[in-house]
């Protein structure tokens, strides 16, 4: 007999989300400093009790931008994820469930969606609506949500001809209801790791456009644009990159020990075990 | 091996003198390229970097030295007319191609014939066709070794645009064209030639064994050009911390274009030196006059006088570099204390310019980009000291095409920008007056002062010239159509087994009169 | 089967039409203009609408698109705007470096990352399978050009064993090429070992809890047996669909590998083209791409019912 939860791990990983929640609310109301007031007598300081996380090259505050950063990047990877998990998983459910023309049709827009550079989408978002978080969380969702299309087509197909599900069109159940309360639970578990993966990649992405050159980034600290813009100063400002690399590193491994833990809670086929 | 360095050091500053004054001939430079070169034709599609390698192989008649003066390169000697019409050069009798072939003034009546020719799409035509005032109306070769230039008006200006950078008027080859008129092979006089060029990778230049240099010392693009080198490999390293890597590695031996945290984080290698030096190039603030708020005379001062322009200058280059008012370098022989009068910050009177501007609060936007990396550090202090003075802004990070696109168009408020060398005052002045109907892009929309570039252009005394140029400035200073910030800092990083290599104002790279260590 | 293939070829068909006229708008949405690029910083403002007529440029978007498609059926992709290099050439040379160094990465992250994800499933919530969880979420956190700049510190830098800047193709001189690849390939397999490896995990994990599963434990088969012929195949079905999206996303060009280690491969190009607004480039190098990703989502699909049996195509 195991617990249904291993306790140890969701402790941890609560205790890091609220951290994260913490710093991203302290950020957002009671900064220790102003995060974008720049500074131009402590250039690149090194950590002191007036700066605990050092300046950066502006001179501004890493501590209060790290936790502003903290805010900017969880909203905009929960976002990314939301999008990405309903539009990709309706979509995945739909074309694995029915099949025939339906899947044909989400097929060439899936394939279409893959072919095209998240950065073009991006770049044209942001012309369209400014630069700003929005046209990040619809490009980066949009992007991602062909992954969720895939595996949830992919796993509705597996599941569709299994037992359970062909028992409950037998027993004169609509499509629909046996989607929601048969199809999609047990898709619960790729889809969690999809999400988990997807938070991660979606912290980072700023900083691979922002790497690229494409800077297209709103003014607001994150903590991606952060590790970009430190990239060539790890010999004289480690700080730099340091406390917001362990900041994502540290939000990453609470959201996916909660998101374990998740994925056992709501998994239909632990409640048959328990 | 670790301690290495440490006694190299040591050593390296009691035997420097000694080594590094005997020449080492051989070996393989490797020099970073942000972008790899868009072709071998000079001037017609080009950028900094292709500009930069062509340099290696194609040599004009003039060329600048190191104190931005006119020198001989491919002519030995040149004369005036008395009228200024009339331009005769002699050419060295020295000199061949590539190809093994003689320099002949028929040779550069064919090459400046085909970098005019309007089809071709060279950039700089517009200076020699009468599209701005010069016109060349005749090259004559009365001999061998003899060209003739015949202008509609005397020009102030004539040599100094032979000299360009960004447009050299190179004398190449006829067989660098196939019978259609098709670019083939670069084939010119200078003292490498084009190996291998691996696209996305790199280009290989290879020693000239049969260069005649000119006379002179190196100075600048002009006196000797003397390769130690066999060759010379520009390689496309896209992100400059790898380029940086590759530098202390000892995989490249230069980076140019640095800035000033590049330069802090590689001066803490030992193998790796950092060259600085005031540059040409020069740092703009923006201002459209014809957008709704900042047509407004007062807002533009009340901008003027909220920046602190030499604080801003310090903390962007480090320290380097002061304020620079005027729109051409601090390193030109016309800037003076005329040109060193500017803004000061005063921000009492700032508010009251901005009271009387009737400005209502409304976020100011500057428009900014990061593929130059003091675009948007200078938009982001400026932000910062703008709203010290109460004028709150917005940060609008383009990226570089649509900021330029937008600079061509005149669509912003506000723009960080930037402008690369140009070397004469009056070519400064026409990247920023004209009439507004032609090009948005003339920042200042001003018909004296338009005029006024024209007279010194046309101009050849000295004194005159400094007379257009203090009025011209005056009047900008006045009318605020662009707060120009400061001269650039020329920074370049060279891995230490790389001797003798020197910056200059100019900025471009030279890899000759350099050599290896072992 | 056969027909099912036909069919997904011939639907390959209209996925091209829509990818190349919504690149065709994009590319023309996003501000900037491939004249003003072209002239950069000479102010020969005349130029602008010269280069833009000798471009196409001045006429409408219908009417350039109908042209490019015209030539695009006719095989011919045109130049590029920037350096009137031809594009399918450019292309086809940059995706042989990409494709190398894809294929070597994605190999050796699925060899490691199934079988340990497979352990850490059958270890699950032990310390095998905590350290494993926490090592892939570390690597997840750093983005991939850190790990590249990292690894030339380490291996360029301090140890001096591996070339820095530079790159060789293998193709030509096979030792040299290999020393250019090493750390590309590593930089990539860390940064995709994570996702695949999570995957494998969660799927074995979810097949685990299965009842033939259970019965065949209770047979008294052991746990290696268990693992290898019963949780294996059906673990790998969704593993499958995540290694098909990523040499997908992959083969269009890794752009930021790419750019740390100075390799021309593709996805440098598309950032190049992107970034100076080269259209005919762009849109190659988008048909191109769309061509790969239906090729291997093809093969991802065909290969689906091998590896689940109860999957009818």
């Amino acid at each position: 007999m195991r617990f249904p939860l291993p306790r140890f791990n969701v402790l941890i990983g609560a205790l890091l989300i609220g951290l994260t929640v913490i710093a991203a609310l302290v950020g957002l109301f009671a900064p220790p400093a102003n995060p974008i007031a720049i500074d131009y007598t402590a250039f690149l300081a090194p950590p002191s009790p007036a700066h605990p996380f050092g300046t950066d090259d502006f001179g501004r505050d890493v501590l209060s931008r790290v936790l502003v950063g903290a805010a900017y990047s969880l909203v905009s990877a929960f976002g990314t994820v939301a999008v990405a998990l309903l539009m990709g998983g309706t979509l995945g459910a739909i074309a694995g469930f029915f099949g025939g023309w339906v899947d044909r049709v989400i097929g060439i827009l899936t394939d279409t969606l893959m072919a095209f550079p998240g950065l073009l989408l991006a770049l044209a978002l942001i012309s369209i609506i400014g630069a700003g978080i929005l046209p990040m969380i619809v490009t980066l969702g949009v992007s991602f949500s062909t992954i969720y299309i895939r595996v949830v087509r992919s796993l509705v197909l597996s599941l569709r001809e299994r037992e359970f599900v062909e028992a409950s069109r037998a027993m004169g159940n609509s499509e629909t209801f046996t989607i929601f309360r048969h199809i999609l639970p047990n898709c619960i578990s790729s889809i969690m790791v999809l999400a988990t993966s997807t938070l991660a990649f979606a912290v980072l992405a700023e900083s691979a456009l922002s790497f690229l050159g494409l800077g297209v980034q709103a003014p607001n600290p994150s903590w991606g644009g952060m590790l970009a813009d430190g990239r060539g100063l790890m010999g004289q400002a480690p700080w730099l990159v340091i406390f917001p690399g362990f900041a994502i590193f540290l939000a990453l491994l609470g959201i996916n020990l909660m998101g374990d833990a998740l994925r056992d809670w709501l998994d239909p086929w632990m409640e048959g075990e328990a | 091996m670790k301690h290495l360095p440490i006694v190299a050091a040591l050593f390296g500053a009691l035997a420097a003198p000694t080594f590094a004054d005997t020449p080492r001939m051989g070996g393989t430079a490797k020099v970073a390229l942000g972008a790899d070169i868009l072709g071998t034709q000079p001037g017609v599609v080009r950028e900094s970097g292709t500009d930069t390698v062509l340099h290696h192989i194609f040599e004009g008649l003039v060329a600048y030295d190191a104190t931005l003066e006119v020198q001989p390169m491919l002519a030995e000697s040149w004369e005036i007319s008395d009228d200024g019409k009339t331009y005769t050069f002699t050419l060295r009798d020295d000199v061949t191609f590539h190809n093994g072939q003689p320099l002949t003034s028929a040779d550069v009546k064919w090459s400046w014939e085909r970098w005019l020719d309007a089809e071709l799409g060279w950039g700089c035509t517009h200076w020699y066709d009468g599209s701005e005032a010069l016109k060349i109306e005749a090259i004559e070769t009365p001999d061998d070794t003899t060209v003739v230039f015949r202008l509609n008006i005397p020009s102030g200006l004539f040599l100094a645009q032979m000299s360009n950078f960004q447009c050299l008027p190179a004398i190449a080859h006829p067989d660098s064209v196939d019978a259609d008129g098709n670019w083939v092979a670069p084939i010119g006089t200078g003292p490498f030639t084009l190996g291998e060029w691996e696209k996305g990778v790199s280009v290989t230049l290879n020693k000239n064994p049969d260069y005649a240099p000119a006379s002179g010392e190196k100075s600048g693009y002009a006196g000797q050009r003397i390769a130690y080198l066999d060759s010379v490999e520009f390689m496309v390293v896209p992100e400059p911390a790898t380029a940086m890597a590759g530098l202390r590695a000892g995989d490249l031996h230069l980076m140019v274009n640095i800035g000033p945290l590049e330069e802090t984080e590689l001066g803490r290698a030992a193998n790796v030196e950092v060259l600085t030096g005031p540059g040409l190039e020069w740092s703009t603030l923006l201002v459209n006059v014809h957008d709704p708020v900042m047509k407004d005379l007062d807002m533009r001062l009340a901008v003027a006088h909220a920046i602190d322009f030499e604080a801003l200058a310090k903390a962007t280059t480090r320290g380097a570099v002061g304020y620079n008012p005027a729109s051409y370098s601090g390193q030109s022989v016309y800037h003076t204390d005329v040109q060193k009068t500017g803004y000061t910050r005063d921000l009492d009177k700032a508010a009251e310019l901005l009271e009387r501007a009737g400005y209502d609060g409304t976020p100011l936007k500057i428009q900014t980009s990061k593929r130059y990396g003091n675009m948007f550090q200078n938009a982001v202090i400026i932000q910062s000291m703008l709203a010290e003075a109460g004028i709150e802004a917005e940060l609008e990070v383009l990226e570089w095409p649509a900021h330029l696109d937008n600079y061509f168009q005149g669509k912003f408020q506000l723009s960080s920008f930037g402008y690369s060398a140009r070397t004469d005052p009056v070519m400064n002045y026409w990247s920023v007056v004209g009439p507004h109907e032609e090009s948005p892009a003339y920042q200042w929309n001003n018909e004296d002062a338009y005029g006024m570039t024209f007279e010194a252009a046309a101009e050849t005394d000295p004194a005159k010239r400094q007379e257009i140029f203090d009025k011209i400035h005056t009047m900008m200073i006045e009318e605020a159509p662009t707060l120009n910030l400061y001269d650039e800092v020329n920074a370049a990083a060279i891995n230490t087994a790389l001797n003798n290599y020197e910056i200059w104002p100019g900025g471009k790279p030279r890899l000759w009169g350099v050599w290896l260590e072992e | 089967m056969f027909r099912y293939t036909i069919f997904r070829v011939l639907a390959a068909f209209p996925t091209l039409l829509l990818v190349t006229i919504l690149v065709f708008l994009f590319i023309r949405l996003v501000p900037g203009d491939p004249a003003a690029v072209l002239v950069g910083d000479i102010q020969n403002i005349g130029r602008l609408e010269e280069i833009r007529a000798r471009l196409g440029l001045d006429r409408s978007v219908p009417e350039q698109f109908v042209i490019w498609l015209g030539n695009i059926l006719q095989g011919d992709f045109g130049v590029s705007i920037l350096n009137g290099a031809p594009v399918l050439d450019t292309i086809l040379s940059r995706f042989a470096v990409t494709a190398q160094v894809i294929f070597v990465a994605v190999t050796v992250s699925t060899l490691i990352a199934i079988p340990a994800g497979m352990i850490a499933a059958w270890k699950q919530n032990r310390w095998a399978d905590n350290l494993i969880v926490v090592t892939t979420i570390a690597a997840m956190s750093v983005p991939s050009f850190w790990i590249g700049l990292t690894l030339i510190l380490i291996f360029g830098i301090e140890l001096g064993w591996l070339p820095s800047v530079g790159y060789v193709s293998p193709l030509e001189d096979f030792s040299r090429g290999v020393m250019y690849l090493i750390m590309p390939v590593t930089a990539l397999v860390m940064g995709e070992i994570g996702g695949v490896l999570r995957m494998a995990r969660a799927s074995t994990i979810e097949v685990m809890r299965r009842e033939y599963i259970t019965h065949a434990r209770s047979k008294g088969l052991s746990e290696g047996v268990v693992l290898a012929r019963h949780a294996f195949p059906n673990a790998f079905a969704p593993t499958l669909t995540i290694l098909g999206m990523i040499i997908g996303s992959l083969l269009g060009g890794a752009a930021v590998i790419e750019t740390v280690f100075t390799l021309p491969g593709l996805g440098r190009l598309t950032i190049d083209a992107i970034s100076s607004r080269d259209y005919p480039m762009v849109q190659g190098i988008l048909l191109v791409v769309a061509v790969i990703y239906v090729v291997v989502n093809l093969i991802t699909d065909l290969l689906y019912p091998i590896f689940d049996p109860r999957v009818k195509l």
